[in-house]
């Protein structure tokens, strides 16, 4: 059975990248375009998450906090994926459980060799 | 003095009321720039993963090829065909006549002894004659008494006849074994000469086919090599095409960044009380409009830098796919036209085989010579047999002649010379007759050698398994070669496939020149507004507003925005941040931009649990990984 990853990003082409990508590779994926609407979509088995930090109606922080508070997901290694790249803010989100950070744009190859890591 | 340093209230004003005027205008475009192309990318994104997902197979493809003919199925094929080849030779050689052409002769010597030694009983023969002539004028001269001599000369001419009879009979068979080895003789010596050509042309064809046929293999493998080379660098491409793709949400970000603080001075214009800080005010917003020039050039550049870097990489893909494509053609066995290699091996291998059966048929033919031969040295060994007892028989009438010689006592004493000639006969016949007996063993004897040789040297069932091993791999090299063939064609279509939904999609992407004129413009009208601000340079330069700048530069997300920053308004307005860029300064994302993240830099989870703990006992024996310089694992 194939391994699903969650991409939550407000931008549907950086989704499409991303989820086109992983859906290659065989993986399952679940899209969300923000924080929000991802923990709405966070009801089964979820194997790893790729987020965008910068989002509408909850940020990838906020969104990171909340489902580390998740029991199920407590260990689930979640990637930050954004356009930021301040030191300051990775550790914002490794503090708040964000288990890498890739900035955009991403290979496929890059985003791929982290799952497989992440997932193995 | 107070007047000249105040702030110019009433003309500055009128023009951050334009300000406040205009930008309601150019923020709606400013949203709407990247935002509406949305559709287009999303387009762009599925059109290159059915290309990314076409390259992969073609990857694939030439992966799968690249194990079959290097050092896979294709060389054992071959290699296989070649030690066929080399014991089909081994045999073709054993069947050789060399050696039966030397016993044949041998047996051509042999019966030449048999005739002189026959030739022998003649002078014999003629003695017996003589004999009998004596024996009957001694029994005339003695009368009444020599009467009984007469049955003797009878009994010695009858000798004489029998020797005679069984001597022509002898060399007749002799003649005609003679006939027999001499025939068989010149037809294998002509086998022999034609089979040593055959041996030589034939194999020699053969196994330059066979060496043509590695030669092809190797041009193959070097094909597939540079075919698994060349979906590499499709591959990478792929990944920069992706990349590109992505620059419609940097750039959108960024446009909206502008928009952002954009809304901000116009709100703030548009709250400023009128005892406001106009010149505080106005030197900000001249600052905000300084930066979003220079940053919406960026962003213009950077999009259209994304997709004509994002049609160069596709174009490139072609590009290289076509090149892949010419390789494919140069070297295809199944393009190539005419008569194939293995079709000419095939051909060559039944030519073969066809020699082969042709000298086992000649062996046959020697088979049947010698089981003739044997036929024939049977009969004259019953004609020998016949006067095999002459010696006897010549011995019992010698000693009947010496008898009745006794008899006849003083008259009969010329008979008794005469029975002393007969007993000296008998010695000789004996002689003459082992002679020919002699020489019979031996003919007999090499002719059974000559038949079992010929017997062992049929390989006609052997001709059977090596063409049945022949077929066998060369069946399995036509279906390897009808794979590759098949492969090859496969990859040419995909290819042909690729170039076409490459040229197709990137000769429909215009609209990376439209955002470009309209980031342009928008650049352009911010430019105009922050001309405005001129006259007013030393007043609003002295009223500056580092803080809001530097919380302004706290705001951005890319390096990228924070560099133009910098540049633009330098590190005065945010002396505490500049050390956020350090020597090693920032970079973007090109082809440097890889970093490794060896295992010290990935921590998974800060807590211990079961999970973790066989991934971080493995860890330890990881390689270091290297995702590049924009990924990072804690």
């Amino acid at each position: 059975m194939s391994k699903t990853i969650m991409t939550v990003d407000d931008s549907a082409s950086v989704r499409q990248m991303v989820s086109l990508t992983l859906k290659d590779a065989g993986y399952s994926v679940i899209e969300a375009c923000d924080g929000k609407d991802a923990l709405a979509k966070l009801t089964g088995p979820v194997d790893m998450i790729v987020t965008d930090l910068n989002m509408p109606n909850m940020d990838g922080i906020e969104f990171i906090r909340n489902v580390r508070a998740k029991a199920q997901y407590k260990f689930v290694p979640i990637v930050m994926l954004t356009t930021e790249s301040q030191a300051d803010k990775k550790e914002q989100g490794k503090a708040a459980g964000a288990t890498g950070w890739i900035v955009k744009p991403f290979k496929p190859d890059q985003l791929l060799a982290v799952a497989k890591k992440l997932l193995r | 003095m107070s007047n000249e340093t105040a702030p110019p209230r009433n003309d500055l004003g009128p023009v951050l009321k334009e300000c406040a005027r205009s930008l309601p205008a150019l923020l709606p475009r400013l949203s709407s720039v990247i935002k509406d192309r949305e559709d287009d990318f999303l387009r762009l994104g599925t059109t290159v993963f059915g290309i990314n997902s076409q390259a992969n197979t073609f990857s694939s493809t030439a992966t799968k090829m690249a194990s079959s003919v290097g050092e896979g199925a294709l060389q054992a094929a071959i290699a296989e065909l070649e030690k066929h080849t080399a014991d089909a030779r081994a045999v073709f050689s054993s069947v050789s006549a060399t050696e039966q052409l030397q016993g044949m002769t041998e047996v051509q010597g042999l019966i030449r002894t048999l005739d002189q030694a026959m030739a022998r009983f003649t002078p014999l023969v003629r003695t017996l004659k003589v004999l009998e002539i004596t024996t009957r004028i001694e029994s005339a001269r003695l009368g009444a008494s020599g009467s009984g001599f007469t049955t003797l000369a009878d009994d010695v001419k009858a000798l004489g006849n029998v020797i005679d009879e069984h001597t022509a009979k002898i060399g007749e068979h002799s003649t005609l074994l003679m006939n027999q080895v001499a025939s068989s003789l010149d037809r294998s010596r002509k086998q022999i000469s034609v089979q040593e050509k055959n041996v030589r042309d034939m194999f020699a064809q053969l196994f330059s086919g066979i060496a043509e046929l590695e030669t092809m293999r190797t041009d193959s493998a070097a094909l597939v090599v540079d075919l698994a080379k060349g979906s590499r660098q499709v591959t990478e491409s792929m990944g920069h095409v992706i990349a590109s793709v992505q620059f419609h949400d940097i750039t959108r970000q960024q446009v909206e960044h502008v928009e952002e603080i954009l809304a901000q001075a116009e709100s703030e214009i548009r709250g400023l009380a009128e005892d406001g800080d106009m010149a505080g005010l106005g030197a900000w917003v001249r600052d905000v409009l300084r930066l979003q020039a220079p940053l919406l050039r960026q962003a213009e550049e950077m999009f259209r830098q994304a997709v004509e870097e994002f049609i160069s990489n596709l174009e490139s893909i072609a590009d290289n796919t076509r090149g892949l494509g010419d390789r494919i053609a140069a070297v295809a066995y199944s393009d190539q036209g005419g008569p194939s290699v293995l079709d000419s091996i095939r051909r060559q291998i039944a030519q073969v085989m066809d020699a082969m059966r042709t000298s086992s048929a000649h062996v046959a033919d020697m088979s049947r010579t010698m089981s003739g031969m044997a036929e024939t040295i049977s009969t004259v060994s019953s004609f020998v047999h016949g006067i095999e007892d002459i010696g006897a028989e010549i011995e019992l009438i010698a000693l009947n002649a010496r008898v009745k010689a006794a008899h006849t006592g003083d008259l009969g004493r010329t008979l008794g010379v005469i029975a002393m000639e007969i007993q000296n006969l008998s010695v000789e016949a004996r002689t003459r007759t082992g002679e020919v007996a002699t020489i019979l063993n031996r003919i007999s004897t090499l002719a059974d050698r000559l038949s079992e040789l010929a017997r062992s040297s049929d390989v006609t069932e052997l001709v059977g398994g090596i063409q049945d091993r022949f077929e066998a791999v060369l069946d399995h090299l036509a279906s390897l070669d009808a794979e590759l063939g098949r492969d090859i064609g496969h990859l040419s279509g995909l290819g042909r496939e690729l170039i076409v939904q490459i040229r197709t999609l990137t000769a429909s992407i215009h609209f990376h020149e439209a955002v470009s004129s309209q980031l342009q413009e928008l650049e352009k009208g911010v430019l105009e507004l922050e001309r405005g601000f001129t006259p007013f340079g030393p007043e609003l330069d002295a009223a500056r507003q580092p803080e809001k700048l530097k919380e302004q530069l706290s705001r951005y997300t890319m390096d990228s925005e924070r560099l133009v920053h910098l540049a633009v308004l330098g590190h005065h307005a945010a002396d505490d941040d500049a050390e956020l860029f350090g020597d090693d300064g920032v970079e973007l994302f090109g082809d440097d931009n890889v970093e490794l993240f060896g295992d010290d830099n990935v921590e998974l989870f800060d807590a211990p649990e079961p999970e973790k703990a066989p991934r971080e006992a493995g860890k330890t024996a990881e390689p270091e990984e290297d995702f590049g310089d924009n990924v990072e694992l804690f």
